[in-house]
């Protein structure tokens, strides 16, 4: 039994308190600048978070109500944070998306500056989530939802790079390259939500996610351009889980799948301007950034034979390795073969052999693949005939000129492609491929590859219209 | 909807309610006894018989002014005690929710299920600890501050005090629940973005039962499995003969809403899954998987399609199916020669399969009551009779006993069967007729539901205007000419009607090139042929045969084929005509070859008319007030007898035991990942996984084991006593999905579990209090 008593006790627990409470209030307390800018002694706490940017202010855009949640919780976020995401797994199980969306939003109001819980429910959201919806639009819906958690990732997380580049690689290869792209490309633009439209019935963009109603390819190039602009700043949280080299190539790289689309819709145009801007983003930009290979040695991968001394000198390794070092990375970042690629898209004559084919390809699936009679008796080729011939020499012409480039990829299934509608137009002619013709070499070359050339020519004239 | 609710089983609930309160009432008398016994010697018997008596008079002397008296106490102390700061909570919680729930979703009808769910969630966590601790505190506190002796000096009975005690604090919460339930309408209303008050609805739902027919066409209990982790879901293939049979039992007009031009129209929602192995057309991939609902009235399906769960008595159950009786019958015949000569060549299964036949058949036709059926009936009944233990003896044969099956009185019985078909086949097919009415397939919106009314909603107009199958035709032909037979409407001075093609058109609403058809060349022809006759001013069809069958061989020979390019079209009542047995029956099938639809019984369902959405709310509120009042109940009870920690602690287990009620029982049941409590402990303490096990010897294996055994049985005789909480938390769902609270399925269930619970506590407590010393603390 304690022989002190009540106001005793209370009086000897009061002065514990004051004794606990003082060393918390010195740690605690706010820095103060001096007129010099040096911090004083008092506010340890307050200078270590300042000079570690460890502050929710400087981490990103501080939400009123995660703070309100976390203080309510006192110790037991964690546990609440655990709770939460077997919450939000059992809840995608069950296919409640609607929970799920608000289970998540919970968790990061519990743990907003964890960043693998952006990337990973984000990631949740626009691609599993996505594709559990049958109907395309509802599928859109979902990756948008997926590209705006991120988006509200990047705010509450301002110095984290990876997120910003997360948005970039979501918009690009979602709209881009996802088997509903043909869809999201158009959504993107004219999202089918009603809410969007900007006059009664003409669809509109979401704002959240494209305000200026742009290209996905562009609005991906300035999340990478972000992205690269926060790791220039050397972010808190730098950039982890990918190689850096690649991580940087992002704004080239959707200016170079941006130019690919111009031809593609028939805006040639744009075509040469497009690529134009992609080849120097390429060279000047990205090929002209500094990275660190092996070793922590210096490279930069679009260098000259100066830069090369330079940088083995700056290295402290013979010219030799250097270049080694260089051959490396071109190899492993493709860097040639973009460079050669933008390089020629920029060219008046692959310009004037795209806009061939397109006419050709126009001709064909708009039912003048035809031969016609001429009046006078004699049977005249049809006009997709003539166009295809036309293409088929110019892209001659360029293979010739580029032999590494047509070895493989896309200009070689292009050619393939090209033989097939010829051979296409032959057949619904009533006749064989002749003897010779350009790109036959090709084409005799590449006897795996034709059936892939006939695949793909199927599923373009599906829905052709025959006259 | 993601859950699936059955009906709530009155009878049998009633029936164990009486049984383990007779039970209680037996051992608690006994206990008392023995402990009177024990306490007070030979006198104990006297002392518990007056004790006995004395508790009996208290019991049905109740005065409702002390009670009333005693409630008011309880009332006022409550409120002293501050269990009206619930509110200030409530209201912090109901200002800052939007900083949590804002924006969750842009849908409105997400954005209603994420509202709806927030608040009632709200409302009943908050609430819950309040209830729990005035109610443990009560009756401990008067005793321990002697406040109660003051009260129990007054001519009050003990029982009353508990009566009051539960009343007082029923009456305060569930003020507090109006109260809240009055400022979340306001907060929801307020609340929810103006875009989603829209979805702000109760969808009065009639649900049916669900059954499948596989790839064959064959009945499933379930569907194809598509690989989802939450099996709620079974799939029927695209293109082929799988569909979800849908049977909604006591279909009749109400369930028929008015649409907005006066007409009676049927409204079914569906909420269907969409599984695709391809990616599909370009139409399919935008538009979503195309579904079909075709309206039956199929009583051939429902009588013998069960003989088809066995490959041997397939055909027999085609054979059936397509009313081709005498077939069946020959079939049958056989059988019963097969089981005669070499019945061990069928499986037990096929015996089981046989078996579930005969008594299915019997079953429906003599639900039918018609005579012509009686005979054919019985003897279905009496085959699956005999039938019924041949499976069993079988099994006992295979285990080396000595057993003699009747193979020759099943043989017999079934040559009975096949006899009394082939006698009365006409008679069959007259009284099974099928009528098939297919909709226009439609674009299944994958989850969504109610959002929008033209979404996943089918408009049914009462009247059914459709192109007939030959069957259907030959029903429709028949029925017409013998009811205008009837009426003297065919014939005029013995010939047919000059204008009969005109009043068909009229009034029969067939077309005018049809019933052309139907009049000049086929009537007009087998008149001249003479197999039709006129005789008393009536049309006669040929000898010994009926309209139908006259119709039905002439369809069957092109005679009736539509001169009409759209074909027969003809009008049925959904009512009248598709539903007659009482029910009605829908199948859904997909429509797009490599393509799955998923469905679960709650899937689909007649959509009455929508009723305000508080209507729903309100009755989820009921629900969760019977939860308050349950752990008022409880609390009082037990603080009747220990002290308030105590109580308390009892409460808090009561309520996790009940509210995990369903876990505990699938945990019980094996149904549930991970094992016990010590096992678990011990594969902590070695690093070790499930899969692995413990590394520990065979003897310290056994006693880990038994010891979760032991609190598996802990857990088995709490999971007896206390109930499922999701009796209370089902309406809620409910009305998160926006869905009317069925009151006879959902509300009453709960209020029935109150009540169970009320009666014999308010009694207990009574006893405990009465029987208590109130000195000893």
């Amino acid at each position: 039994m304690s022989r002190m008593n009540s106001r005793q006790r209370k009086l000897s627990y009061g002065a514990g308190i004051l004794l606990l409470l003082a060393p918390i209030v010195y740690l605690g307390f706010p820095s103060q600048q001096s007129g010099d800018g040096d911090s004083s002694r008092l506010g340890l706490l307050s200078q270590k978070r300042r000079q570690y940017e460890l502050g929710e202010a400087t981490l990103g855009n501080v939400d009123p109500s995660s703070s309100a949640v976390n203080l309510v919780l006192l110790g037991l976020r964690g546990p609440a944070a655990t709770w939460l995401h077997v919450q939000a797994i059992e809840h995608q199980e069950r296919k409640e998306w609607a929970k799920l969306r608000a289970t998540v939003d919970s968790i990061i109001l519990l743990q907003p500056h964890y960043v693998q819980i952006w990337k990973f429910q984000g990631w949740n959201l626009a691609y599993n989530v996505s594709r559990e919806w049958d109907k395309v639009d509802d599928r859109f819906y979902w990756v948008k939802e997926g590209i705006k958690f991120l988006q509200e990732g990047t705010r509450r997380n301002q110095s984290v790079p990876i997120l910003f580049h997360d948005v970039g690689d979501f918009v690009q290869n979602k709209m881009g390259v996802s088997d509903e792209k043909k869809f999201f490309r158009e959504y993107f633009e004219k999202d089918p939500d009603p809410r969007f439209e900007t006059a009664p019935g003409v669809p509109g963009p979401d704002p959240a996610i494209n305000p200026n109603g742009l290209d996905s390819y562009l609005v991906a190039h300035d999340w990478f351009v972000d992205a690269n602009q926060k790791d220039d700043e050397d972010g808190v949280v730098g950039v982890r889980g990918m190689t850096h080299v690649f991580f940087r190539q992002g704004p080239s790289k959707a200016l170079i799948n941006f130019a690919g689309t111009r031809a593609q819709r028939g805006l040639f145009d744009e075509h040469v301007p497009a690529w134009d801007r992609a080849y120097k983003s390429w060279m000047d930009d990205y090929g002209r950034m500094d990275f660190y290979g092996l070793d922590d040695k210096k490279y930069r991968l679009n260098s000259t034979e100066d830069d090369l001394t330079t940088l083995a000198e700056e290295n402290g390794i013979t010219v030799s390795a250097q270049r080694q070092l260089w051959a490396q990375n071109l190899d492993m970042t493709n860097f040639r073969q973009w460079r050669d690629i933008s390089n020629l898209e920029r060219s008046e004559q692959m310009l004037e052999a795209r806009k061939s084919f397109f006419a050709a390809r126009e001709a064909y699936n708009g039912g003048r693949g035809f031969d016609q009679g001429d009046g006078a008796g004699n049977l005249q080729i049809s006009e997709a005939q003539k166009y295809l011939e036309t293409a088929m020499q110019k892209w001659q012409e360029l293979a010739k000129a580029n032999p590494n480039l047509f070895m493989d990829g896309d200009y070689l299934d292009e050619c393939m492609l090209l033989v097939q509608y010829y051979d296409a137009v032959h057949q619904q002619n009533n006749r064989s491929l002749p003897a010779t013709f350009p790109l036959k070499e090709i084409w005799d070359a590449n006897v795996f590859e034709q059936s892939e050339a006939k695949r793909t020519f199927l599923i373009e004239t599906k829905a052709r219209q025959v006259q | 909807m993601d859950f699936d609710i059955r009906p709530y089983d009155f009878v049998s609930a009633l029936r164990g309610w009486l049984l383990l309160s007779a039970g209680l009432a037996v051992i608690s008398l006994a206990l008392a006894l023995v402990l009177s016994v024990a306490r007070n010697g030979a006198a104990g018997l006297r002392i518990f018989t007056e004790g006995l008596k004395s508790y009996f008079r208290d019991t049905v002397t109740l005065s409702s002014r002390r009670i009333l008296a005693v409630a008011r106490l309880a009332l006022l102390e409550a409120v002293r005690r501050k269990a009206l700061m619930v509110f200030v909570v409530f209201a912090v919680l109901l200002m800052f929710a939007g900083w949590f729930i804002a924006d969750a979703n842009e849908r409105p009808e997400l954005q209603v299920q994420v509202h709806v769910a927030f608040l009632l969630k709200s409302i009943a966590w908050l609430m819950l600890p309040a209830v729990i601790f005035l109610s443990c505190w009560a009756v401990p506190e008067d005793i321990r501050l002697r406040s109660l002796h003051t009260v129990v000096t007054k001519p009050v009975r003990r029982v009353e005090i508990v009566l009051g005690r539960i009343l007082g604090l029923a009456v305060v919460f569930l003020a507090v629940l109006l109260a809240m339930g009055v400022i979340g309408q306001l907060w929801l209303s307020r609340r929810i973005p103006e875009s989603a008050r829209a979805a702000l609805q109760c969808r009065v739902p009639v649900f049916g039962n669900l059954y499948f027919l596989n790839a064959e066409g064959q009945p499933a209990e379930t569907g194809i499995n598509v690989g989802d982790v939450y099996a709620y879901r079974s799939h029927i293939q695209g293109n082929s003969r799988a569909r979800g049979v849908f049977l909604f039992p006591k279909f009749d007009e109400s369930a028929l809403t008015i649409n907005a031009e006066g007409a009676q129209e049927l409204l079914l929602e569906c909420r269907f899954e969409a599984f695709r192995t391809v990616k599909g057309s370009e139409k399919s991939v935008k538009e979503g998987i195309q579904a079909q609902y075709t309206l039956m009235s199929n009583p051939r399906e429902e009588a013998f399609g069960i003989f088809a769960q066995s490959e041997t008595l397939r055909p027999t159950a085609e054979a059936f199916r397509n009313a081709e009786f005498r077939n069946a019958s020959d079939l049958l015949k056989g059988l019963a020669e097969r089981i005669r000569k070499a019945p061990q060549e069928l499986r037990p299964a096929d015996y089981v399969a046989l078996h579930n036949g005969l008594l299915n058949a019997g079953e429906q036709l003599q639900r039918r009551k018609d005579e012509r059926l009686t005979e054919v009936s019985t003897k279905f009944l009496d085959g699956a009779g005999v039938c019924f233990p041949i499976p069993k003896m079988m099994a006992d044969q295979d285990a080396g006993l000595r057993v003699e099956i009747p193979w020759e009185n099943l043989a017999k019985a079934v040559d009975e069967v096949a006899a009394s078909v082939l006698q009365r086949s006409a008679d069959l097919l007259e009284a099974l007729p099928r009528l098939e009415v297919p909709l226009p397939a439609f674009s299944v919106a994958e989850y969504h539901g109610g959002d929008d009314a033209s979404v996943n909603v089918t408009r049914i107009p009462r009247i059914l205007r459709f192109v007939a199958g030959d069957e259907s035709l030959a029903r429709f032909l028949a029925d017409v000419t013998t009811e205008w037979n009837a009426a003297g409407k065919l014939v005029e001075n013995a010939a047919i009607r000059a204008t009969l093609v005109s009043d068909l058109v009229a009034q029969a609403k067939i077309s005018q090139l049809n019933a052309e058809r139907l009049v000049v060349v086929v009537l007009g022809e087998e008149l001249a042929a003479g197999k039709l006759s006129i005789a008393g001013g009536k049309l006669s069809p040929p000898e010994g045969t009926s309209w139908f069958v006259f119709y039905r061989d002439l369809i069957s020979l092109q005679r009736l084929v539509s001169e009409d390019s759209e074909g027969w079209i003809i009008e049925k009542d959904l009512v009248k005509d598709l539903s007659k047995d009482g029910y009605l029956r829908v199948e859904v099938a997909c429509v797009d070859d490599q393509m799955y639809l998923g469905m679960a019984r709650p899937d689909l369902f007649v959509r009455k008319a929508d009723r305000p959405f508080w209507v729903g709310y309100w009755k989820a509120l009921v629900g969760m007030g019977a939860m308050l009042l349950l752990m008022v109940v409880v609390g009082v009870t037990v603080s009747c007898v220990v002290k308030s920690n105590v109580a308390l602690f009892f409460s808090m287990a009561f309520l996790i035991v009940g509210l995990l009620h369903d876990f505990i029982i699938r945990k019980l049941m094996e149904l549930e990942k991970g094992m016990g409590t010590f096992e678990s402990a011990v594969l902590l303490m070695q690093d070790r996984n499930p899969e692995v096990g413990m590394d520990v010897s065979s003897t310290t294996l056994k006693v880990v084991q038994t010891a979760d055994k032991s609190l598996d049985g802990v857990l088995w005789v709490f999971s007896r006593i206390v109930p499922d909480f999701g009796v209370f938390s089902k309406a809620t769902r409910y009305v998160e999905n926006r869905f009317d609270v069925p009151l006879v399925d959902v509300v009453l269930p709960a209020l029935a579990v109150l009540g169970g619970f009320f009666i014999p506590c308010a009694l207990i407590a009574g006893a405990l209090l009465k029987f208590r010393e109130l000195e000893s603390k």
